[in-house]
């Protein structure tokens, strides 16, 4: 048995080496194919797989819709409270939002990422710091801050830390942990977390005091002897006072991962399963190569068989060969996939949750051990059991095992070319729709415009007045440069990440318990102007909309046309919540409405949107956006900028500071990186079947070429021959098109949730793809054919 | 029994036909293969005539030519110099496809090793050059049953070559050549690949042909088979230097 298996390898060796171009090529693709799939498994492995870094990470629960949606989301504190008052079945509550400080005290004023927290955030993801301790829920006024390892190795990384004092946002705190670097929690690039209440003002901050202000996750852990289950049915009796409160709020239970990774796991594993049609279509080739080679050990075999080798015995020697083939290409897999991770990252994988933690390593290298032989035994076996059906009288007799060949060869076509369908189509929805997107108008005219995050230090700046004149001030302060065409500041910029919902009532209206929401921009005069949002009636906003002024608000068409169809939205009054001095309801005068911008990204599309003055609703964090003079680069700006801030208050910090168009671009980043790839996977499927239409139609040419000659004699032109070649291989190609219709059309229905401004049935793109498969299957057999055409027919003469 | 080529062909038969006009011209025929270092004079200097009605076995040792000399009365190949005029039309420089056109029309090819495609049955070879000629289905039918009767192979229409004998495989083959009504049928050693039995069932078919008034030009190595012909053309070197006509 042992010493079988020694001699066929020696052979299988010896035969490898006897013919260095076919091993070469299948290893090649092999390598390929293996390397792509574990290179993507990898990232698979790391985002959805791989357990949390969380004790018992799956009783870690989130609230939030259990129905898909891109985030979960936010509560305001008092609902949280109300809920952790209540909720038995889920401990250690917490509520937790990203809040940027700015840390001053060494040199430039820095922006930090930080989280504040209320209730026991620790306690719920249980997770022990790496250095020192973290705050506990008692000590939620205690001015402690627990830094994450990222911010930890920023500032020195020493052991002294402890203790240490940072001032963030003009308040001394002090530094009592650092978390280990696994611990990345909401996001990766969290700086530290401190308790809420530790602010100054945080006791009457509107976070405190109205329900209406949602920013918050709440997270919990699932109690001893609670389910997700039990735990949801608690929920649910919890709910109604709550939604009584706003109805537009949702109370669901999810697992904290599947809440992590619900916007990526689609695409990855579509992503995988395209990459799995990739090595399928290399394993056919390889197949093919095998089959092909063994035309040529065709007698050899018949002769073995003659002398008695069994079936058994011939299939473990022809299975050997495929898996030393398939080994040598795990190996180059592996090699391959090491280098493919890093460029899956750099595609934008490292911005997937948990993209920092993608490795070769481990499970992942079971996985390829596993595809690898898989691929091996999957490469041999059809060719394997094929070849030791031959008799030993069929081949030492003459050729009718050619027929049977020649129908496994045109299997393996349509097969291939099923494959390549399902895949390019894929490709293709992906394209269209990045198109789509592409094509999106962005509501604002990005060119020439300079944005920037501005964010201004608690210090100095408690009272709204204070925070409206600063803006106030620095924007008049800008408009007077000359390298300014317009400025202004809001709350909300396209695709940048900061968004405001609220829910209003329309006066005249029933006030109903669950008002609908809008996108509220707080903004400056001049902000719609930099961003040239088209005005579509009344006015912008303008400087007379002061404190003392009466309250105005400008309208999105989008909020016109769904809160007064038909109607004229100027002169109408709306409010947010809120009274007036005499205690009415703090209306407020739609003066103008303008054109529609998708805030939330493009994806997700516009939605009722209205502009608030920043005089009349002050914030202290915002956004700048500048428009350059004509003919002057928009980071010219930053110079300008910076002077101008420090002239009026050198504390506050300015973040991120880029172009919108930059900005608009990331905001496409995620699905670029699912059309990268996917249309790298559709360019190597193509370049796959092209190659196995190519090589099985050679290969049936070369077989061939005596009988081209004996037509070419009868009488057969040069035309007659090309087209039975070519029609021989558009035939197959076209049965390989029906069947993969059916596969193209489950994997459109699989990838629909990634698509955008695509049908679910998109005729243009799979007739473009078949005619395109059918136009490489033509180029890919016209070779072949025209080697087949251009046979010497004298030599039918001298062969007989 | 020496005669000179334009001498008359007596009529075995006696039919009119047989007095026939020239079909096959060739003069200063002259073949030159060239690989990388030599010059193969495969052929120098051909004169030969055929008329139609006549049985010509093409005779001589290996190499002398014979096969080469058959290509190019087919228009498989191309002559090097010289003049080749097919029923009376110069066919030396016709184009890659009117060559396809007259081998398909007026040429019937039967091979030593029959040459019979593998993936068709008897009927699809025998009707292949006829499709070449873009014939409708039912003349094609017509014609295919026609020349299967012709040679006792029509019971076997739907076979598939593999499972017919050499004899049958031969007879299938000289059915594909006639099929088409060619003004020459062109034989490289019919019988070569054959016992003598079923040689000798081919050379009989031959026989028939030719009294029905097929013109014939035959290669082989069998003297006795070169008898039963009207005239035998004797090659060495690439020359013509025996043509003997018989009564
Ligand atoms: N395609 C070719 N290339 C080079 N030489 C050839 C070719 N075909 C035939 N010859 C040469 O021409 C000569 C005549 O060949 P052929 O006509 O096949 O002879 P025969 O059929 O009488 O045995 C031989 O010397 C042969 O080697
Ligand atoms: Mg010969």
């Amino acid at each position: 048995m042992l010493s079988d298996l020694r001699m066929d390898l020696r052979y299988t060796l010896r035969t490898m080496r006897q013919t260095p171009v076919f091993t070469v090529a299948a290893v090649l693709v092999l390598s390929l194919g293996i390397g792509a799939t574990t290179a993507l498994f990898s990232v698979v492995d790391a985002v959805l797989l791989r357990p949390l870094p969380f004790p018992e990470p799956e009783r870690v629960v989130v609230l939030g819709s259990e129905r898909t949606q891109r985030a979960a989301p936010n509560y305001s504190l008092m609902t949280y409270e109300d809920l952790a008052r209540q909720f038995t079945q889920v401990c250690s509550l917490t509520a937790f939002a990203g809040s940027r400080f700015n840390l001053t005290g060494d040199g430039d004023t820095r922006q930090l990422r930080g989280v504040t927290v209320a209730g026991d955030f620790f306690g719920a993801f249980g997770v022990k710091p790496a250095l020192g301790r973290t705050f506990t829920p008692e000590e939620r006024e205690a001015s402690l801050v627990v830094l994450s390892h990222r911010q930890w190795q920023a500032l020195g990384g020493g052991a002294d830390v402890l203790g240490r004092t940072l001032t963030l946002g003009g308040q001394p705190y002090t530094v009592v942990g650092v978390m280990p670097p696994s611990f990345q929690v909401p996001h990766p690039t969290v700086d530290l977390w401190l308790p809420y209440d530790s602010q100054p003002g945080a006791a009457t901050s509107e976070a405190r005091t109205q329900r209406g202000f949602r920013s918050f996750t709440v997270v919990g852990r699932l109690a001893p002897g609670a389910t997700l289950e039990s735990a949801r049915q608690e929920l649910a009796s919890l709910a109604p006072p709550l939604i009584q409160e706003d109805s537009s709020q949702q109370f669901g239970l999810l697992g904290y991962r599947d809440m992590l990774t619900r916007d990526v796991s689609l695409v990855l594993w579509v992503l995988l399963g395209a990459v799995a049609l990739v090595l399928l279509l290399a394993a056919a080739n390889v197949a093919h190569l095998q089959l092909a080679r063994a035309a040529s050990r065709q007698r050899e075999l018949g002769i073995r068989v003659a002398l008695g080798a069994g079936r058994g015995r011939l299939v473990r020697q022809l299975l050997t060969e495929s898996l030393v083939l398939a080994l040598l290409g795990g190996v180059g897999g592996v090699l391959l996939a090491l280098w493919g991770t890093d460029l899956l990252l750099a595609l934008g994988a490292s911005a997937l949750p948990r993209g920092g933690d993608v490795a070769v390593q481990g499970r992942v290298l079971l996985f390829a051990l596993a595809v690898t032989l898989l691929t091996g035994v999957g490469v041999g076996l059809a060719p394997a059991v094929q070849r030791s059906q031959l008799s030993p009288g069929l081949v030492l007799g003459r050729g009718a095992t050619e027929a049977s060949r020649g129908r496994t060869h045109a299997a393996l076509v349509v097969a291939e070319v099923a494959l390549a369908l399902v895949l390019v189509t894929g490709a293709g929805l992906m394209l269209k729709s990045f198109w789509r997107l592409q094509q999106v108008d962005p509501g604002v005219d990005p060119e020439g415009v300079f944005v920037a995050w501005l964010s201004l230090p608690q210090e100095g700046y408690r009272e709204p007045e204070r925070m409206a004149a600063f803006h106030r001030n620095l924007m008049a302060r800008l408009a007077a440069r000359p390298e300014v065409a317009a400025a202004g500041v809001g709350g909300s910029l396209p695709a940048g990440g900061s968004i405001r919902r609220s829910g209003y009532w329309v006066e005249g209206t029933a006030d109903v318990p669950n008002r609908p929401t809008a996108l509220v921009n707080v903004s400056t005069p001049g902000f719609l102007e930099a961003l040239r949002v088209p005005l579509r009636a009344g006015r912008r906003l303008a400087e007379a909309d002061r404190a003392e002024a009466p309250r105005v608000m400008v309208v999105s068409e989008h909020f016109a046309r769904e809160v007064f169809p038909g109607q004229d939205p100027v002169g109408r009054r709306v409010t947010f919540g809120g009274d007036d001095a005499q205690g009415n309801p703090l209306w407020m005068t739609v003066v103008g409405v303008v054109g529609d911008v998708p805030y939330d990204g493009i994806e997700a599309g516009q939605e009722p949107t209205v502009y608030l003055p920043m005089d009349q609703e002050p914030a202290a964090g915002a956004q700048l956006a500048v428009r350059a003079a004509p003919g002057l680069s928009p980071l010219a700006l930053e110079a300008v900028v910076r002077e101008e801030l420090r002239a009026v208050d050198s504390t506050v910090a300015l973040a991120q500071p880029t172009t919108l168009e930059a900005r608009l671009e990331t905001d496409l980043g995620r699905p670029r990186f699912r059309t990268v790839l996917l249309g790298a996977f559709g360019v190597l499927a193509l370049v796959l079947a092209a190659v196995g239409i190519y090589g099985v139609m050679s290969y049936a040419v070369a077989q061939r070429s005596h009988e081209m000659g004996v037509r070419m004699a009868l009488g057969a032109r040069r035309a007659d021959v090309l087209k039975l070649v070519v029609g021989q291989a558009l035939r197959r190609v076209g049965v390989g098109l029906g069947l993969g219709l059916t596969g193209a059309l489950a994997a459109h229905r699989v990838m629909e949730g990634l698509l955008y401004g695509v049908g679910s049935l998109d005729v243009s793109v799979l007739s473009a793809v078949a005619l395109l498969l059918l136009g490489t299957a033509w180029l890919a057999s016209w070779l072949p054919a025209r080697r087949a055409a251009s046979v010497d027919p004298a030599s039918v003469l001298r062969r007989g | 029994m020496m005669t000179t080529n334009n001498a008359e062909a007596p009529a075995s038969t006696g039919e009119a036909v047989l007095a026939g006009k020239s079909l096959i011209q060739l003069e200063g025929l002259t073949k030159v293969f060239e690989t990388e270092e030599v010059e193969t004079h495969a052929l120098s200097n051909i004169h030969l005539t055929i008329r139609q009605g006549e049985w010509v076995a093409i005779v001589g040792p290996s190499g002398s030519g014979k096969s080469t000399l058959l290509a190019v009365l087919g228009l498989l190949d191309t002559a090097t110099r010289g003049a080749y005029l097919l029923d009376g039309l110069s066919v030396l420089d016709l184009s890659p496809s009117d060559r396809a056109l007259v081998r398909n029309r007026h040429i019937g090819f039967i091979f030593q090793s029959f040459n019979l495609i593998g993936d068709l049955t008897v009927f699809e070879n025998v009707e292949l050059p006829l499709t070449y000629r873009g014939m409708p289905a039912a003349e094609r039918k017509q014609r295919v049953e026609r020349a299967l009767e012709k040679v006792g192979m029509a019971h076997r229409a739907r076979h598939m070559p593999g499972q017919l004998s050499g004899g049958q495989q031969q007879r299938v083959a000289v059915a594909r050549a006639v099929a088409g009504d060619p003004l020459i049928l062109l034989a490289d050693e019919p019988t070569g690949n054959l016992d003598s039995k079923n040689g000798e069932a081919v050379m009989q078919l031959l026989s028939e042909l030719h009294k029905g008034g097929a013109t014939i030009c035959m290669v082989t190595h069998d003297p006795a088979h070169a008898r039963t012909a009207t005239r035998t053309v004797s090659l060495f070197d690439g020359r013509i230097v025996q043509d003997e006509q018989r009564r």
